[in-house]
This record gives structure tokens, C-alpha cells and sequence, in this order.
């Protein structure tokens, strides 16, 4: 199940690129954790005002950290509703970022579980 | 209808029916007004009855009377009439009017003429008693009407009599009726009014509050009872008042009591208070109370005084903590908050509501305090203030004098050792000279006192520096298999030496790694072997580690290392002298096993900073057995080990450090021989050449770029001259940025192993010594990290933009791992005030910013800035695709990178920055001339 949600290879590729001390992993991670919440707030914010060039900024701000820590998923949810924004296609903006806030609330639980047993 | 009209109604009716009667306010009236009509009526009614009977009577008697009459003298006339005697018949009138009752009477002859009369003969018709009789002469039977006699009787003595009849009567009444009203009163009186006067007296009394008096009486009657019954209320009313009373007594009693013990609770809480107002004026710190609300409650004059000299009137009861801190603020007593007051301010209220513990404020004057806040459990705080002042300069001057000591320390183990270096390097030289045995003995008996020197030294600097608490320990993890195995490694050639076996286990459950310094645990394992293996002449060293308890809560780990041997043993009476400073057991060991004796108590501070113990036990002839616990945190092994096998390949080297500078050299120099390696120092490159020309082979040369005599490169290339193909490999360090194109032609010309750049970062510092020395399959990950880094690199100015949190982190990770420190921000526009303050060689832009795009905040910069200070400006995409990028080039990006940034195209791009730079500036400087 973590599986899907995480790419346990990712999150190893991404240790590696910041020098393997785990302890800056985890600062990423609780970075994460943080700050994510907080992006899905200012998307809903973004829609409710139907500011379009600031939630695809969202999206993709999402999209890229998602990605560096292997949610694909949640990744490529993102990846769409920016490129809507893009091209100004966006229906029904609120129900998709219900779906990322969903996915996003498994991608951090699925972090947490990592989290765990390294300490 | 409401209630009230009621009452009212009745007592209007109540007076209108009085009105029209005597208003009775005794209760004899009242008797009276019953009796009296009741008796006159029935007096009436019986007199009247009397009379009525009376008066028929007389009339009855009257009647008779003149029906005798008239007969009598009807035939008293009859004869005087036939004689027609006319005087006979006055005669007979005239005694008969003589009767009182007579009114009249007349006598009519046989033809009617009137013969004689008498009385009132006018007034017959009027009397009610008149009668007309015949008179007949005659005998009975043969009677001659002779004539008519016509009688009228008066009543005027009935008349008479019933006057006097009813006088009588009346009188008789009257008498009657004065006789009941009387008795009436009497029996009233008797048996009514006194009573009553008595109760009303009764009540009264009490009314008017007089002292109760039961009411005298006594008769059987209702009167009586109602006697007896208010007699009785009196008495319960005067038991109850009784019991009132004492109970109010007693009341008004505790109540005296109650006052008394408040006033003197009073008295005390105002001593205890005035003694607690005392006791805190007498602290020397400033002591402080808010209440709930955070309003001052009391300050003693301390805290005043010290730390609002100037406001102190605004720090009076009641005033709240914001206001008393604004107030602080305005009147510039706290220097740290006059920046960005507002702020500060917010901060300092977030902190009170929530004490985290003390803190540390700075005032005026260089003024420190302690500060302290504490929630008391009414929720109110309490505040104080420490001047600390004075121990803050201690500090600071302790700080500086253990500054001082630890440089002396560095200073004084550089200074000893690197003559001793000398001395053990200049006897390896001599030993490989021609010498006969004499000399070669004396060689060697050189080198193995300088060698135990060299021991001695590090002991007693190790010691010194755990002495004065200098020593610090690292916390990385620690390879547990790696740490123990090169520890016996290090023995292993003395120990065969020796014959004696070497073993080594690592029980299964022991965790890879652990948080540690795994140098200093090296130390310990190295010393506790190394004794193990003097102290043995046969048969076997073996060294264990076990995991003694584990709690998985914390990831902590008690791990348990042994050394068990079969050596000489410790007398137990030398026991307690084992870990003591300079004591060896037996002064004649020392001669035979030499050693400073101070291993062991290294080896104990050192686990003992570590939070662990150690203990020994020991048999004389038998053997020894040292074990000492390390708690640690179970952490992942260092990945791939890279410092373990970047140290296990510079391990032992041979380097030489060539540089004017001594500050250097020492750096250096101390690096090394953390690592293992065994540095020899030259400061002149004529010194330099002088050491490569002597045998002793170096295995890398470490050489300044800047030196007085010929710089780096010059050295290099009479090095090559001298040596040729013997020439160790360079590394060439380099703290000047010279980008002129030829300069980097020349030192890649030299085929530098690397170049570094100054100051010496350890990490590159000792992958490059690594790669120069051992460069296999093992460094792999070390080689490409290094490739990573742009040759010709110098430091570079690097400024990162991104809005995304965790983007930034991940790039200065990555640059840090490059070497590089850069400074991050988090917006186009703080980009554009960032290059504005600074030059910076190079700008890692983002593209996708809410705000400013990185577009846009490049144009601005570019603009900005005149050309020479412009950066490289590569713009940060996660857009792979690639009409995207050529759109950034032809926007006027100098570069891009994707993201997830990729280290080897990060690399690339400094390059290229460096490049392009480079070119750039070589442009301007050919257009200028």
C-alpha cells in the first residue's frame, strides 16, 4: 500500500542527492509535511477566487515536491490541474483539490510510516 | 377581581350598615341592643295582651250594667209611670244619673213625648253602650207599654281605668326592662367584660412590651377556656422568646467570637504579608507577580529599579504586562527590540503567555539579565530577573581563557610533534643509509624512543585536553563492524608477532551503526587491545561487543564491549590503582611494557564522556578481562561507509603539506593525522624538494598555490624536473580567483590529481586523497562526486531562488554537498535586492514564483546591473519539455536545469557559469583597451 502511494526509490534517490545524512532526509520531510498543507490551503484560496495564475503556481509548487518525494500519484494529479490552469480548462477546481488533499493526507502517511523505523 | 377590592367592599358595607345603626363597641351594648328590643317587645306584646283582655271585660261589664240598669229601672218606672207621677220619675232619673257610668237616660211616654230626662241626653247617639227598653206595666203576661226609657251609659271611667291601667303597666314594663338591662349588665360584666377587660389589659401589656401576666380568670365557661387558651399561647410565646433570646445570645456570642478570631486573622495576614513584602524586598533579584489577567499584582523595588529605571511610574499595581513591556521599549531599555519593535514585542508577549524557561535579555549599558518566567497554579506569573551581568562577563572571559587554553593546546600538539615527526622521519631516512650494526642498532633504538615519545605526547595532550574538559565527541555514525575490525586489524601484526591468537566477535544482535565518535572509540578498542596483547605471552586476545539492553522506543542501544586475555593478570590490591592517573600496577611493568599509564585513564574519560563504564576483573596468572558499556542511538549505517573507505585508503599515507603559511600547515596537518596519514610539513618549496629527493617516498603532495618564493605551480614543474615519473601525485590548493584563461590552461596543463580550494573543506579535502591514493571501484561514489565538482572551481558566489520551501532545502543540500554555501531566497523580488547588494557569480532562478515569475526577476536584474556584475543566471524548470527550454534561453536565461536537480548537470552548469563568466569579463576588458 505505501508502495503505491510512495516510490521508496525516490525518497533513497533523493537522500542520496542531499549528501545521505538521513537527518537532513527527515528535514525534508517534515518540511514537507508542513508546507504542503499549506500549498492545498492557498490552491483552495486560489480557486474560491478564481485566481487561475496562482493556483496552477500551486499546483506545479506541489507537483515538484511531490515528485522529489516519489508520490507520483499526487504528482501527476497535480500535473493536471496545472496544465488546466494552463489552458484555462479548469472544471470544477474544488472536487480536484479535494482528490489531492485526499491523496496528499495518504502520501503523508505513507511518509510517516517511512519515517518510523529510521527514527 | 383582584383580591384587594374585596376586603374593601365589605368594609364599606360593614360601615354603610353602621351608619344607619348605633355602632356598638362593647360587647354589653351588643348584648343590650339583642335584649332590650327582645324584652320591650315581649313586655309589649304581654301588657298588650293584658289590656286588650282587660278592656273587653270592663265593656262586657259595662254592657251588662246597662242592660241591668235598664231592665231595673224600667220596672221601677213602669208603676210611676202609670200614675203618670212625673216628679216620681225625675226622682228615679235623678238617682240614677247619680251613677258615675250614666250618661244619659230619657223617658218617652206611651206617645212618645219625652217626660223626663237626664245626663247628656245630647250626646246618646255618640255612646257606643245605649239602649232603649219598653217599659210595660203590668203582671206577667198582660203588660201596658206604658212608656220608653232610653239609656246611654259612658265609658269614660273605663276610660279612666284604662289609663290608669296602662300607666301602670308602662310603669310595670319600664321596671321590667330596667331590671333585665340591669341583671344584663351584671351578668355580662360577671362573666364577659372582666375577662375580656383582663386579656385586653394582658395584650396590651405586651404591646406596649411590659412584662408578661397571665390573665386571672378562671370560670368554666368558653370565656374561661379562651382564658386558659391565651394563658397558655402567653406561656409558649414566653418559652419561645426565651429560647429566641438564648439563642440570639449565643449567636451574638460567636459572632463576638467569629470577629474576634477575623480580627486577628486579619492582623496576621497583614503581618504575614507585610513579612512576604519584606522577605522579597530583601531578595537581590527582582521579583515580579501578575495576576491571571496579567496585571501587576506587586513588584518589589529591585525588579523596579533594575529593570525600568527612568519609567518606574509606570510600573505601578494594575498595569499589564504588554503595557509595562511597551513602556520598556519606548524608553529604549532593551536595545534588541529597537529594530523592529513591533515584532519584537509580538514575540516577547508570545513568550510570556507560554514560558518555554529562562532566557537571557540584554539591556542598556551592556547589561545582561536573566530573565525568568514561571506560571504560578492560579494561573497568575511570576517574574525575575537576574543581573548576570557579572557572570556573563565570566563567561565570557572563561570562554575566552578555555578559548586560549584549547589553542595553546592545538598550538602545543602541533609544536611537539612536528619535531618529533622530524626526528622519527630523519631516523626511517638514516635507517635506509649505509650504516654498520652499530649504527643500525642505535637507529633503531631512536626510532622506537621517538616512537614512545610520540605515544607519550598524544597521551598527554589527550589527557589534558579531557582534563580541562576540551575534549569533544563527535556524533556521526559510527560503522560498528568497521570501527572494531580496523581496531584489531591494527593489533593483529603485533599480536603474531607475538603468537598469540586474535580474535574478534560481533554478536549477531548488535546494530549496524550507531550515533558516536567512532575516532575516539577506535582509541579506546586500540588502547584496551594493545594492553590486552603487552600484557600476554601466550594464548589469546579476544574482543567482543554485545548488546547488552535495547529500548525501541528511543532507538537507544547499550552496547557492551570485552577484551578478555590470558596475560599476567592484576593483583587485586592494584585494582583501584588501575585507572588512576600515571600509575602503572607495578613500577617494574613499566620497564618491561613501557607505557605512560595514562591509556587507561583516557580510556576511561573517554568512555565516561560517553556515557558508558568500565570495570575490569582479573586473575593474577590467569588472565584479564576489560569491558566497558556505549549507549548510543541505533542510526543506519553510514551510507556505502564512504569515510571509512576514503580513511581505510589514506590510511598510513605519506603526505607532504607545502606551505608558507603555518596556520595552514597545521590545519592540515592536524586533519591528517586524524585521518591516519602521517603529514611531514615544509615551508619553503626548497624544503619541499629537499624531502621529495630523499628517499623516503611520499605518496601525495598537498601544495599551496601562493607562495613567496615560486608559487604552487612553479614547485609542481620543478618537482616533475627533479623527480619525473617519481613525482608523487599534487594537489594543488588555491584560495586566490584568478579566472584568467591561461592560468587555468597552466594548472590543467600540470595534471593536478585535484584542486582545492582554501580554506580546506575536510570532506573534499579527503575524498581527493582518496581518489589520488586508492583510486578503485571503491571510491566510485566519491570519484563521481567529485567530477561533479568544476574544475578550476573557486569559491563561488551562489544565490538560490525559489518559493517552494522544500525546493530551497533540497538545493542548498545539494550545493552544500558541492562545497558551496549558498544564499537563498525565497522571491523574484528579494532576488533583485540580493543581486543589487551583492555580486554574485552565478543565480539558480525558478521559473514558476507566484508574484514575480523568474523571468521576469532575471530582466530586472540584468537591467539593473552594469554588465561586469551581471551573473549567470540558469533558470530552475520542473518542465521537461523542450520547446519550454529553448524558450528560457531565448528569453535571455543563461542556462537551465531541471528539476529534481541533477548533481552532475548542476556541476556542469557552474562550469559553464564560470565559462561564460570568464568570457564575459574578458570581453569587457578587451573592449575597455
Amino acid at each position: 500500500m505505501q508502495d503505491e502511494v510512495i516510490d521508496k526509490q525516490a525518497i533513497d534517490r533523493l537522500l542520496d542527492m542531499i549528501g545521505g545524512d538521513p537527518e537532513d532526509l527527515q528535514e525534508l520531510l517534515d518540511e514537507f509535511e508542513q508546507s504542503a498543507p499549506d500549498i492545498v490551503a492557498s490552491m483552495r484560496t486560489a480557486a474560491d477566487e478564481g485566481d487561475l495564475r496562482a493556483l496552477r503556481i500551486n499546483a506545479h509548487s506541489l507537483k515538484s515536491n511531490a515528485t522529489d518525494m516519489g508520490a507520483h500519484r499526487l504528482s501527476a494529479m497535480c500535473a493536471s490541474l496545472e496544465a488546466a490552469c494552463r489552458d484555462e480548462t479548469v472544471r470544477e477546481p474544488m472536487a480536484q483539490i479535494d482528490a489531492i488533499d485526499q491523496e496528499l493526507t495518504r502520501v503523508r502517511a505513507a511518509l510517516t510510516a517511512l519515517a518510523g523505523p529510521n527514527g | 377581581m383582584p383580591p384587594t377590592e374585596r376586603p374593601v367592599r365589605q368594609v364599606a358595607t360593614a360601615r354603610r350598615r353602621s351608619r344607619w345603626l348605633p355602632h356598638p363597641k362593647s360587647v354589653q351594648a351588643k348584648v343590650l341592643l339583642f335584649v332590650v328590643p327582645v324584652v320591650l317587645l315581649s313586655t309589649m306584646l304581654v301588657f298588650t295582651l293584658f289590656e286588650l283582655n282587660a278592656r273587653a271585660q270592663a265593656e262586657e261589664e259595662l254592657r251588662a250594667k246597662l242592660e241591668r240598669l235598664a231592665e231595673i229601672q224600667s220596672a221601677v218606672l213602669a208603676e210611676s209611670l202609670w200614675n203618670v207621677n212625673d216628679a216620681q220619675v225625675e226622682l228615679i232619673l235623678a238617682s240614677l244619673i247619680t251613677d258615675q257610668d250614666v250618661l244619659a237616660a230619657s223617658v218617652f211616654d206611651d206617645r212618645d213625648r219625652l217626660v223626663a230626662s237626664v245626663g247628656a241626653t245630647d250626646r246618646i247617639e255618640r255612646s257606643d253602650y245605649v239602649i232603649s227598653r219598653e217599659i210595660a206595666f203590668g203582671e206577667a203576661g198582660r203588660e201596658i207599654v206604658v212608656g220608653q226609657l232610653e239609656l246611654a251609659l259612658t265609658d269614660a271611667r273605663l276610660a279612666q281605668l284604662r289609663g290608669e291601667r296602662l300607666f301602670l303597666t308602662a310603669a310595670l314594663a319600664g321596671i321590667l326592662l330596667a331590671a333585665v338591662i340591669m341583671a344584663t349588665i351584671l351578668a355580662n360584666k360577671q362573666a364577659v367584660g372582666r375577662p375580656l377587660a383582663l386579656l385586653m389589659e394582658s395584650i396590651n401589656r405586651e404591646q406596649q412590651g411590659k412584662s408578661r401576666q397571665a390573665v386571672d380568670w378562671q370560670s368554666d365557661d368558653e370565656i374561661g377556656q379562651v382564658v386558659s387558651a391565651f394563658n397558655a399561647m402567653q406561656r409558649r410565646q414566653s418559652a419561645y422568646e426565651a429560647q429566641l433570646k438564648e439563642a440570639s445570645d449565643v449567636l451574638e456570642q460567636r459572632v463576638e467570637e467569629r470577629t474576634a478570631g477575623l480580627v486577628k486573622a486579619e492582623a496576621k495576614a497583614q503581618q504575614a504579608r507585610a513579612q512576604l513584602t519584606d522577605a522579597i524586598e530583601s531578595i537581590s533579584e527582582g521579583f515580579a507577580l501578575y495576576d491571571p489577567n496579567d496585571r501587576l499584582v506587586l513588584a518589589n523595588s529591585t525588579y523596579v529599579r533594575m529593570m525600568y529605571s527612568g519609567i518606574e511610574k509606570d510600573i505601578e499595581e494594575n498595569a499589564t504586562f504588554e503595557t509595562v513591556i511597551r513602556k520598556s521599549v519606548a524608553a529604549g531599555l532593551i536595545p534588541d527590540a529597537l529594530k523592529d519593535t513591533d515584532a519584537w514585542i509580538a514575540d516577547r508577549m508570545k513568550e510570556h503567555r507560554n514560558p518555554q524557561g529562562p532566557k537571557l535579555q540584554k539591556r542598556r549599558n551592556e547589561e545582561w539579565y536573566r530573565l525568568e518566567e514561571r506560571r504560578t497554579d492560579d494561573g497568575g506569573m511570576v517574574v525575575t530577573f537576574t543581573d548576570i551581568t557579572e557572570l556573563q562577563r565570566a563567561k565570557e572571559a572563561a570562554e575566552a581563557a578555555n578559548d586560549a587554553k584549547s589553542a595553546f593546546l592545538a598550538t602545543m600538539s602541533h609544536e611537539i610533534r612536528t619535531p618529533l615527526n622530524g626526528i622519527i622521519g630523519m631516523s626511517t631516512l638514516l635507517k635506509d643509509t649505509k650504516l654498520d650494526d652499530e649504527q643500525q642498532d642505535f637507529c633503531d633504538t631512536i626510532e622506537t624512543a621517538a616512537d614512545t615519545l610520540l605515544t607519550i605526547i598524544n597521551d598527554i595532550l589527550d589527557f589534558s585536553k579531557v582534563e580541562a574538559g576540551a575534549l569533544e565527541l563527535e556524533a556521526e555514525p559510527m560503522d560498528l563492524t568497521v570501527a572494531i575490525e580496523s581496531s584489531v586489524d591494527l593489533v593483529a601484526s603485533r599480536a603474531g608477532e607475538k603468537g598469540i591468537e586474535l580474535a574478534c566477535r560481533i554478536e549477531p544482535d548488535v546494530p549496524a551503526a550507531i550515533l558516536g565518535d567512532p575516532v575516539r572509540l577506535k582509541q579506546i578498542l586500540m588502547n584496551l587491545l594493545n594492553n590486552a596483547v603487552k600484557f600476554t605471552e601466550e594464548g589469546e586476545v579476544v574482543l567482543t561487543c554485545a548488546l547488552q539492553e535495547s529500548h525501541a522506543a528511543e532507538d537507544m542501544a547499550v552496547l557492551k564491549f570485552t577484551v578478555t586475555d590470558t596475560g599476567i593478570g592484576i593483583p587485586e590490591d592494584r585494582m583501584d590503582r588501575l585507572f588512576k592517573s600515571f600509575s602503572q600496577v607495578d613500577a617494574s611493568t613499566t620497564r618491561r611494557y613501557g607505557g605512560t599509564g595514562l591509556g587507561l585513564v583516557i580510556t576511561k574519560r573517554l568512555v565516561e564522556l560517553m556515557g558508558g563504564e568500565i570495570t575490569v576483573t582479573s586473575r593474577i596468572g590467569e588472565g584479564t578481562e576489560f569491558s566497558f558499556t556505549l549507549p548510543g542511538r541505533i542510526v543506519a549505517p553510514p551510507k556505502r561507509s564512504r569515510n571509512a573507505d576514503l580513511l581505510s585508503a589514506i590510511e598510513g599515507a605519506r603526505v607532504l603539506v607545502l606551505d608558507d603559511n603555518r596556520t595552514n600547515r597545521l590545519i592540515i596537518s592536524d586533519k591528517l593525522q586524524n585521518w591516519g596519514a602521517v603529514p611531514t610539513e615544509a615551508a619553503r618549496p626548497s624544503e619541499a624538494l629537499s624531502h621529495l629527493q630523499g628517499a623516503g617516498p611520499f605518496d601525495v603532495v598537498i601544495v599551496d598555490f601562493k607562495m613567496p618564493e615560486m608559487n604552487g605551480l612553479e614547485f609542481t614543474e620543478a618537482a616533475h624536473k627533479a623527480l619525473g615519473d617519481g613525482t608523487p601525485p599534487m594537489i594543488l590548493f588555491s584560495s586566490i580567483t584568478s579566472t584568467e584563461r591561461s592560468f587555468r590552461e597552466q594548472v590543467g596543463a600540470m595534471n593536478y590529481a585535484a584542486i582545492l580550494t582554501k580554506p580546506a573543506k575536510s570532506q573534499q579535502l579527503l575524498a581527493a586523497l582518496a581518489r589520488t591514493l586508492a583510486p578503485d571501484a571503491q571510491n566510485a561514489a566519491a570519484v563521481a562526486m567529485e567530477m561533479a565538482q568544476p574544475v578550476g572551481r573557486h569559491d563561488l558566489d551562489i544565490l538560490l531562488v525559489d518559493d517552494n520551501a522544500i525546493n530551497r532545502k533540497v538545493g542548498s543540500k545539494i550545493l552544500k554537498r558541492l562545497g558551496y554555501e549558498a544564499t537563498v531566497v525565497t522571491s523574484g523580488a528579494e532576488a533583485i535586492e540580493a543581486c543589487r547588494e551583492r555580486d554574485f557569480h552565478i543565480v539558480l532562478m525558478d521559473i514558476e514564483m507566484p508574484d514575480m515569475d523568474g523571468i521576469t526577476a532575471a530582466n530586472h536584474i540584468r537591467d539593473l546591473l552594469p554588465e561586469e556584475r551581471v551573473p549567470f543566471i540558469a533558470a530552475l524548470t520542473a518542465n521537461a519539455i523542450n520547446s519550454e527550454r529553448d524558450a528560457y534561453l531565448e528569453a535571455g536565461m543563461d542556462g537551465y536545469l531541471s528539476k529534481p536537480i541533477d548533481i552532475a548537470a548542476l556541476g556542469e552548469t557552474l562550469n559553464e557559469a564560470l565559462e561564460l563568466r570568464l568570457a564575459r569579463r574578458a570581453a569587457i576588458s578587451a573592449r575597455e583597451n
